[in-house]
This record gives C-alpha cells, sequence and structure tokens, in this order.
C-alpha cells in the first residue's frame, strides 16, 4: 500500500518534469541566451587519444650515422582547450664535444598538459597551444677516445683504451620544458605537429669522473647555463571517441 | 593581448637557445709539462744556463730553442718513457753541440675531467730514476726528482745537472 503511493508520487513528479520540460521547449525563447552554448553542453563530451611519433628523429637516423632515435608521442584531449600530452623517447648519439668523443644512449618521458588557445570552427579541430611538461632522462655516457687537454701542442695522441674510457654510471636528468606548437588537420584524424621548445634544468647529476655533457630528450647540456631548447616535428592519428551515457 | 605574449614568448625562447659558447681560458690548467732546471754539475746549488733545442726522438720537429736554466716540455703519456734529444750548444766553441738523448721514465697516469670546454687532464708520478741516458756526449751528468708528481707546472719537478 504504502509502497503504491511512493511509486504514484516518483511516477507523477517524473511526469512533470518531463512536462515542465516540453512546455519550455514549445515557448518561444524570450532572452537571447546564445543557442550554441546550449547545444554545446547538451552534446556528448569527445574525447580523443592521438598518437604518433616525431619524423624528425628517424630521418636524422637514416642520415646521420651517430645518432638513433625514436620518439613516440600522444595526447588525450580532455575538452577543446585542455589535452594531456606525454613523449617518450629513445636515443643514441655519437659526438665529438672538444676533445673529448663519447656516446649518451638513454631513454626519456615527458608527461604535462596543452593548452589550445585557438578557436576552431564547428568542426575543425586545429590547435595552437602552449603545454608543460615534467621530463626525465635515464642515460649513460661511453667515452669512446679523447685527447688530454694540453696546452702544449708537440705531442698530441689520443687515448683509445683505459684511464676514463668506457661506460660511466647511470645519470637521470630532470627538467621542465615550456612548449610552443601547433596541430594541423591534414586528412579525417590525421595530424601534423611542429612545436618549439624550451627546456630548463631541474636536476642535474654528474658522474664521477666525467662530465654530463648531453641527455636525450633535452639535448646538450653546457657548463653554465641551465637552459635547453628543441622541437619536434610530429605526425599523428586520432582515435576519437566518448563514454556511453549511463542509462537510468 | 594574448597573441602578443606569445610572440614575446617566442622571441625569448630565440635568445635563450642561443648559449655562450664553451671556451676555455686561457689560464685554466691544462696536463702539466715536465718543468726541468739546469743545475751546475760542478757546484750543485747553482744554476747553470744551456742554449740550444730539444727534440722528441719520434718527432719531425724540434720542440723548442731555449736559453735559459728552465725547460718545460710534455711527455708522451700514452708510454711510460719519453725521448727527447738534447741539442746543447758549446759554451767554450760556440757552433759544435752537445748530442745527449735522455729518456724520462714516469708511471701512475690519472686522467681526470675538468669541464666541458677544457676536457680531460692527466696527472703522473716520476720513477725513481726519472731520467735513463741513452746516448751522452758529455753534456748530462746526473739528475734529481724535486717533486715526483706533476700534477700543475707551478714549480719544477726535476733537477739535471750538466
Amino acid at each position: 500500500m504504502k509502497n503504491k503511493h511512493i511509486w504514484l508520487s516518483t511516477i507523477s513528479l517524473f511526469l512533470s518534469v518531463w512536462m515542465i520540460g516540453q512546455t519550455t521547449e514549445n515557448q518561444p525563447s524570450l532572452t537571447n541566451t546564445p543557442t550554441l552554448e546550449i547545444l554545446d553542453k547538451k552534446e556528448p563530451q569527445t574525447f580523443a587519444l592521438r598518437v604518433g611519433l616525431d619524423i624528425i628523429k628517424p630521418i636524422n637516423s637514416q642520415l646521420n650515422f651517430d645518432f638513433q632515435g625514436l620518439e613516440l608521442v600522444g595526447d588525450l584531449r580532455l575538452n577543446r582547450r585542455v589535452f594531456v600530452a606525454a613523449e617518450i623517447g629513445s636515443e643514441k648519439k655519437t659526438q665529438q664535444s672538444e676533445l673529448i668523443k663519447f656516446t649518451t644512449s638513454g631513454s626519456y618521458i615527458k608527461i604535462g598538459v596543452d593548452y589550445n588557445f585557438f578557436n576552431n570552427w564547428k568542426g575543425m579541430n586545429n590547435a595552437l597551444y602552449v603545454g608543460l611538461r615534467l621530463a626525465r632522462s635515464l642515460h649513460t655516457h661511453t667515452v669512446n677516445s679523447y685527447e688530454l687537454y694540453q696546452l702544449d701542442q708537440y705531442l698530441i695522441e689520443s687515448t683509445t683504451n683505459g684511464y676514463l674510457i668506457g661506460e660511466q654510471e647511470q645519470l637521470s636528468n630532470g627538467w621542465m620544458e615550456l612548449i610552443f606548437g601547433t596541430k594541423v588537420q591534414l586528412l579525417p584524424n590525421f595530424y601534423a605537429g611542429i612545436s618549439a621548445r624550451l627546456n630548463v634544468l631541474l636536476t642535474n647529476p654528474q658522474p664521477a669522473n666525467f662530465g654530463n655533457l648531453y641527455a636525450p630528450g633535452f639535448n646538450k647540456i653546457t657548463d653554465d647555463n641551465k637552459f635547453g631548447a628543441g622541437f619536434n616535428y610530429t605526425l599523428t592519428y586520432s582515435f576519437p571517441f566518448r563514454f556511453r551515457k549511463k542509462a537510468n | 593581448m594574448f597573441r602578443r605574449s606569445i610572440s614575446l614568448l617566442l622571441i625569448l625562447l630565440l635568445h635563450l637557445s642561443c648559449e655562450r659558447d664553451d671556451i676555455c681560458d686561457l689560464g685554466t690548467p691544462g696536463t702539466p709539462r715536465l718543468i726541468v732546471r739546469l743545475y751546475d754539475a760542478e757546484n750543485p746549488t747553482q744554476l747553470k744556463s744551456a742554449t740550444g733545442y730539444i727534440q722528441e726522438v719520434n718527432s719531425e720537429k724540434r720542440h723548442s730553442n731555449f736559453a735559459g736554466d728552465s725547460i718545460a716540455f710534455p711527455l708522451l703519456l700514452s708510454a711510460n718513457a719519453t725521448r727527447y734529444a738534447f741539442i746543447i750548444e758549446k759554451s767554450e766553441v760556440g757552433t759544435e753541440t752537445f748530442n745527449d738523448t735522455l729518456q724520462f721514465n714516469y708511471h701512475n697516469r690519472i686522467d681526470t675531467f675538468t669541464r666541458r670546454a677544457c676536457g680531460i687532464i692527466a696527472e703522473y708520478t716520476l720513477d725513481q730514476p726519472a731520467v735513463t741516458p741513452i746516448n751522452t756526449s758529455g753534456w748530462y751528468v746526473r739528475s734529481e726528482i724535486l717533486i715526483d708528481t706533476l700534477r700543475n707546472e707551478e714549480q719544477a719537478h726535476l733537477a739535471i745537472y750538466h
């Protein structure tokens, strides 16, 4: 008996809400509220997972014998403004720094957010964004050969074994990146992007008897400057998805 | 306004990515040379000058001409010994020269990384005896170690009596 009454009251409540809804919808809008905004709110939120890679590094690996590298990039669209973004990469680079020839190998991860400030037309998904990343590398330097620093250049000889030759201890750099970039839709769900990055070192550990001269993902580390710069050129594919509305 | 701040940011980026060149300051000590002072064999407390030049035996050109009581020269640090020819003018005659070949012996090279711009320098220790005469024409008499470990060029490491 009691249950029946409760049911009746709830159903009538729903019905009345529905009827109010009907009446308001049928009435012409009195105020000039932009209808687009209301439509936007009614649309289910579209997320998009965008994955791809930096194409500079594979090209560089082909052209340059002393470099091997790969960087995977991805971002998750939360709304039209905010994206959660990440880059994961791996590098092996041999270089000559003054008198020392060394190889750095290691990998890195960068996680952060992008804020898109470009106002797209409806249906377009281009981006002009600023971003922030926290990044960390894990790498080792291997000294291949070197010449001793001598003011007297009479007897020049190269050290190729013993002494400091060989792999140094593993290091981990931390840094922050400030990004300015753009992503342009070329084909449906297919994007090209370019970004410039200003890097600021946060932690810079030094190996016991060598210098931390380079960090994968960061770039060259100099003596008295904790800034670095980089860029990437990405090709990405987007997988849009929606969470299904929960049935009441 | 936002656009403007972005372009400002870009300009800032450009500036910050231009880094100061890493240059090793000229005052930075490199791998120390062997510094030899020349003493009078007959009067061991007295410095005695000599005039001539030295040349590493496998090199094609002379290291340096010198005139005075001290010489500084580099050693081959991949080996434990370096031979130098000392071509010294005989003071009495003027045209004739002594030609002594001396071998300098050392061990225990230790390499140290300094900084990016300067790289790696070495220190090493003189053997006892530090000098082995290979062939002499009467100039070299004997030698004495003053400082056995070569860490810098602030003081003479070796005395040669002639």
